[in-house]
Formats: C-alpha cells, sequence, structure tokens
C-alpha cells in the first residue's frame, strides 16, 4: 500500500490504472475484466449505453466500490488493499464526486454543502480556513453570493455549481463526475460544460466524466466507450 | 465526535424530529415508569428502614431464660461487661443500655393537659437509658438523674417519649378522644406535663413485697429515638436504684437489652454474628422482613418498568431503521465526501444518544410530575395515620443520572443495529438509492 506522503510531491503517471476489473451485481456482471489508463492532466468523457457499466467504472476508479477482481491503482493508491478508514481518506484528500442529482444536503447551506468534506477530514482543519476555501470555491463557481442560502431553495443550475465547488474545496488529484449535466436544460449544461473546462485547464485536474451527451464528449480530450462492461476501440 | 459531526446531528435531529420525538415519547414512559417505581421504593425504604425500622440499629437481648442455663450455669447476664465488649467493636458507632422497670407500678395525671386526670399501668411501660445518649437532643439537661444529687433530689422525675408513641397518640388515641394534637413539640402544652408514679403497687393488683410502695413526681422533658417506643423513659440511674429497692440486685445489675447502632448498615450482618458468638441474641427484628417485602415490591414494578423500556428500544430501532431507509441516499453522499464507516455510525448514535437523553431527562420529568400528583392526592385523600411522610417518594442523585444514563444506552442499543447497517452500507450501493 502506498502511502500519502509518497506521492505528495509529484503524482504518478497514469494517474489513474485499472487492470482486469470485474464486478458483478448478483449474477449481473457489470464490468468484464476493464482496463483502462488515465493519465494525469486527462479530461476523459465515458459513454456508452444504459447498463454498459460507466457509473460502476467511475465508482470502482472513484472508491466508491470494490471490485471483485483486478487491480485498481489510483492517485498512487492500490484501491483493494485499503482498508474503510483509508479508503474513506483517499475519497476525502485525492478525489471529488459531481453527481447527475446534485447530492447535496439540502437543509445545509451553499457553504455547509461545500465544506462538507472537512467534516470528515483526519487533521481537523482551521475552522476559518474551511469556511474561506469554501467561500472561495463558491465565488469560483459564480455564488460567492448565495454562501448563505440553504442548498433547497437554489434552481437544478445552482446546485451543480454548488456540488462542482464541493469537488473543488479538497483541491483533489481527479473529479469524477457522472453525468453532471443530465438533469439540466441545455444553455445550463452549456455553462456546467464550460466552468468544468476552464476550471480543468486553470487547475490541471484529472477529469473522468460518465456522458451521453455528445457536447461533453466534444469537450473531452478523450472519449472512452463501454459496452457490455468492456471498453470498445 | 466533533463539533462538525455535531452539527449534522443536531441538523438530522431537526429535520426527523418527529420520528425522533416518537421514539423519545417511549423512552419518557419506560424511563418514567421505572424512575417512578424505584423513586417509591426508595421512600418507602427511606421511611420504613430509615424512621420506623432502623436498619443500622440493632437490639441485643440475652436469650430467654431456661430451666436447663440456669442449672448449667449457662446464662448469659446483659451486664455492664457485655456492654463495654459490644462498644468496644471498630463497627460499633454507639450503645445503648437499656433497663426495664423490674417491680410493680402504676400511675395517674394529665389533668393540665386532658382537662381530667388518667390513670395507666407502668409496669412493663418504662425502661432507664444513659442520660448522655440525649444529651444533643434535649435543652438544658432537663434529662438528668437528679436523684443522685441529694441537693435535686426532689426535682420531678425527667421523661421521655419517643416520636412513635407522639405519632400514636397524634393518629388514633387524640383522634378517637377528641384531645388536642401535639404538632409542636417546644411550643406545646404536652412538654413539661407532671404525673404521679406509685412505684410498688399495680392496678392489675401486684404489689412488690420487696419495700413499701412510694410516689414520685414525673415530668414529660422532651422525645427522642432512644426512648421506649411505647411507653415512658428515664435516667438509668434511676430504674437502677428502684429495682435494688424494689425487685433485687440482679434486677439492678442486668440490662433488659442493649441497643447498639452500626457505622454503617452493611456492617449488621458481621455484628449479629459476633452477637451470637458471645451466647447473646438478636430482639426479633421487623427491618429484615420490611426491607425484603420493600425490595421485592420494588422488584417487581421495576421489572415491568423494564419489560417496557424494552419496548421503548425497540421503538428506537424500528424508528432508525426507518430514518437510515429513508436517507440511504444521503449516506452515500457522506460516505462520497469521505465519512468512513465509524463516522456514519456515530451520527446516527449520536441522533439515538441524543433521542435517548431527552428521553431521559422527560422520564425523570414525568416520574417527578408523577410522585408529585400522588403526595398531593395521599396528604389530601389519605386520614393522618403514624409516620405519615410529607412524601412517599426519595429521588437522589444516583437515581437521577442512573435513570438518564439507562435512557441513552437503552435508545443507543435500539439504534445499534440501524446504525451498523448504515455503516456498512457501500457509498455507491447507498448513493443508486
Amino acid at each position: 500500500m502506498s502511502s500519502p506522503c509518497a506521492i505528495s510531491a509529484a503524482l504518478p503517471a497514469p494517474i489513474i490504472e485499472l487492470q482486469g476489473i470485474e464486478k458483478s451485481y448478483g449474477r449481473q456482471p457489470v464490468l468484464r475484466g476493464l482496463s483502462l489508463r488515465v493519465e494525469a492532466g486527462e479530461f476523459v468523457a465515458i459513454n456508452g449505453r444504459s447498463g454498459s457499466g460507466k457509473t460502476t467504472l467511475l465508482n470502482v476508479a472513484g472508491g466508491l466500490c470494490r471490485p471483485d477482481r483486478g487491480d485498481a491503482r489510483v492517485a498512487g493508491f492500490d484501491l483493494a488493499a485499503l482498508p474503510d478508514r483509508a479508503l474513506s481518506r483517499f475519497r476525502n484528500q485525492r478525489v471529488a464526486f459531481v453527481f447527475q442529482c446534485f447530492n447535496l444536503l439540502e437543509p445545509l447551506t451553499c457553504l455547509e454543502n461545500v465544506r462538507l468534506p472537512s467534516f470528515f477530514a483526519a487533521a481537523s482543519a482551521d475552522d476559518r480556513d474551511s469556511r474561506g476555501r469554501a467561500g472561495a470555491a463558491l465565488t469560483r463557481v459564480g455564488l460567492g453570493s448565495l454562501a448563505g442560502t440553504k442548498a433547497g431553495a437554489l434552481s437544478g443550475g445552482q446546485r451543480q455549481r454548488v456540488a462542482i465547488a464541493r469537488a473543488l474545496f479538497t483541491r483533489p488529484s481527479i473529479v469524477f463526475a457522472d453525468e453532471p449535466t443530465g438533469n439540466l436544460d441545455a444553455d445550463t449544461g452549456e455553462e456546467v460544460i464550460a466552468l468544468f473546462s476552464r476550471i480543468v485547464a486553470e487547475d490541471g485536474l484529472t477529469l473522468v466524466v460518465v456522458t451521453h451527451e455528445e457536447r461533453v464528449s466534444r469537450a473531452a480530450s478523450r472519449t472512452i466507450r463501454l459496452e457490455d462492461g468492456r471498453i470498445v476501440p | 465526535m466533533n463539533r462538525k459531526l455535531a452539527r449534522l446531528v443536531g441538523e438530522n435531529l431537526r429535520r426527523h424530529a418527529r420520528s425522533h420525538a416518537l421514539a423519545s415519547a417511549g423512552i419518557v414512559v419506560g424511563i418514567g415508569t421505572l424512575t417512578f417505581f424505584l423513586a417509591l421504593g426508595a421512600g418507602a425504604r427511606r421511611l420504613l428502614l430509615g424512621e420506623i425500622f432502623p436498619l443500622d440499629r440493632l437490639e441485643v437481648v440475652a436469650p430467654r431464660a431456661s430451666l436447663a442455663a440456669d442449672l448449667l450455669g449457662r446464662r448469659v447476664e446483659l451486664d455492664d461487661g457485655v456492654a463495654r465488649r459490644l462498644a468496644g467493636r471498630p463497627d460499633v458507632r454507639a450503645v445503648h443500655p437499656k433497663m426495664k422497670l423490674a417491680f410493680p407500678a402504676r400511675g395517674w395525671g394529665g389533668k393540665s393537659l386532658l382537662g381530667r386526670d388518667f390513670a395507666f399501668e407502668v409496669s412493663g411501660f418504662l425502661d432507664g437509658i444513659d442520660p448522655r445518649l440525649v444529651a444533643g437532643e434535649l435543652p438544658g439537661g432537663e434529662f438528668s438523674d437528679f436523684e443522685a444529687d441529694t441537693s435535686d433530689a426532689d426535682r420531678p422525675v425527667p421523661v421521655i417519649v419517643s416520636r412513635h408513641l407522639l405519632e400514636l397518640y397524634n393518629g388514633s388515641i387524640a383522634k378517637a378522644h377528641g384531645w388536642p394534637l401535639i404538632r409542636d413539640w417546644m411550643t406545646s402544652s404536652f412538654h413539661g406535663v407532671t404525673f404521679t408514679v406509685e412505684l410498688g403497687r399495680s392496678y392489675l393488683g401486684d404489689t412488690s413485697s420487696r419495700a413499701a410502695p412510694a410516689q414520685r413526681r414525673f415530668r414529660l422533658v422532651g422525645i427522642s429515638d432512644k426512648a421506649m417506643t411505647l411507653g415512658m423513659t428515664v435516667p438509668l440511674g434511676y430504674v437502677r436504684r428502684w429495682n435494688a429497692r424494689w425487685a433485687g440486685d440482679r434486677e439492678a445489675r442486668e440490662y433488659s437489652s442493649i441497643v447498639v447502632r452500626v457505622r454503617d448498615k452493611r456492617d449488621a450482618t458481621s455484628f449479629v454474628a459476633h452477637v451470637k458468638s458471645l451466647g447473646l441474641e438478636q430482639a426479633e427484628s421487623e427491618a429484615e422482613r420490611v426491607g425484603l417485602f420493600v425490595t421485592l415490591g420494588t422488584l417487581l414494578f421495576a421489572l415491568i418498568s423494564v419489560a417496557m423500556i424494552v419496548v421503548s428500544a425497540l421503538g428506537v430501532a424500528h424508528t432508525f431503521l426507518m430514518i437510515v431507509a429513508e436517507r440511504r441516499r444521503e449516506i452515500g453522499v457522506l460516505r462520497a465526501v469521505g465519512a468512513s464507516r465509524g463516522d456514519v455510525r456515530a451520527i446516527v448514535l449520536g441522533e439515538a444518544g441524543v433521542v435517548g437523553l431527552v428521553g431521559g431527562v422527560g422520564g425523570l420529568a414525568l416520574a417527578w410530575a408523577a410522585a408529585r400528583a400522588c403526595d398531593f392526592c395521599a396528604a389530601r385523600a389519605l386520614p393522618d395515620f403514624p409516620f405519615k411522610p410529607a412524601t412517599y417518594f426519595h429521588f437522589p442523585p444516583a437515581l437521577l443520572l442512573g435513570s438518564v444514563a439507562l435512557a441513552v444506552v437503552c435508545a443507543l442499543a435500539g439504534a445499534f443495529v440501524p446504525a451498523r447497517r448504515a455503516a456498512r452500507m457501500e457509498p455507491a450501493e447507498a448513493l443508486a438509492g
């Protein structure tokens, strides 16, 4: 198992390396010996039909579920070997997620949603610093003025911006986005894609996006197509 | 749990206030019932074993006289030597030797209090104790052996009575005869009442043959729990001299009993064993039987209450299972941003802890209110009786803390399975809803 300190200075390339990943739900195989390499700083779009395994691939790479077989090395970590607490810390510090249905905690304010990862940070960050960084992330996505607003009171586009701000808050190495524009109208979807593209360029993040939409694939540096749990050329 | 997680717990409690209130209600009823019965048991124990049948007070007596024991010379006398041996034990706080009047006597008086004199038998209802035992209780050395000092020999014999007798008088005799109640001893006309006792002569026809009868004036000077329960008590010196004059030397030497106060109730068992090893006996004590009765009664009601608490814990479990199912996606989000299984478990158990705390405090409030209501009703509805207490309940701090702690434990136990289920969810599975 790699220690986080060993990779703090320079992240290894490839930043995501999946080898022979298999994953089933019950008797239904979803990923069938899938292998994938993603270099640091890439913007990769994953598309394919429903049930092709796109979300499961994202979940395995992001440490949201464990593969049944195969190796998953992400940001220098062997995910299969990490115990729960270390895997949680990996999700807290190394990667971030943006979901189709935003997944904000509606009773909390935008600021609290953005700094939610700090609630579970291993080292208790200074509260004022955490608020400052969350505020800056909100400003970056154009919602600085809505910091104190409850997430439940926002529009769909605003919610997705808050979700992006939350993803940026911990300065992760990789952002995984699952259909980030799926619940947005065309114009708002364009805005979100533009925002993603700008942030990837500015921060040098690795972005892996599952999408059905052509416009998202066009913005990506590489597109991968999945069919029946396998990558097709 | 850090402050931020506490914030999440608080928010969850607010959002699910109704479900949590329902879960708390079960705990309130269960803990309230348990606390009520335990407080009633503690109150009964305090009244019965603290005042009526004190557990730390044992009465040592000589074994019943038997011809065989007398012939074999094995009769044990309760004399000064035995009293000193008992007083010398480290677990003994004090010894109170008592000597009963051992010859016929009768009395009359009370006109100043009751409007007319009444006659009463004294033999069997009078004993003597060392005045030093009540020195701190009665003012001005009124309870002294004045006869021992020849200059005061004509002063009336000071008499004390027990609160038991006073309660009996107030609760039964005064009511039956329409006589005045004795509420405040010191300002009452009961204090200072004098009457006459004729030593050596009885209303039952007996007359002492050792000396001619003699009359003495007696004066009530106080009440004390060291006085004879049903009768009157005078300084020991009087009884010793009177027994020597009207009954004989042996009656003037031998105590009727020695009341021993142990330092701690827990010392009583070992002390009784020591008493038996000396060939003496403990006078039949109601305390043990009463204590057992109170304990069994309390235990029975406590068991019923515990059953209610178990049901309330199941209620908590049901509520939290529903809440966890409802918050499945939210738990997935927390896991996605870095919450470990332990964090999720801490959040669910934190909510349960608050539910238990609120339920525990609510249960205490319910028990206290029910106790006050019972006391109020009892004060109004029940007639006066000896030792009628102002409250039938006792809420010691340990009971209060224990009840709240039990409520928290019960809620945590109820939420244990839901918390484990929430913590075991794989983030991806939870996010899928």
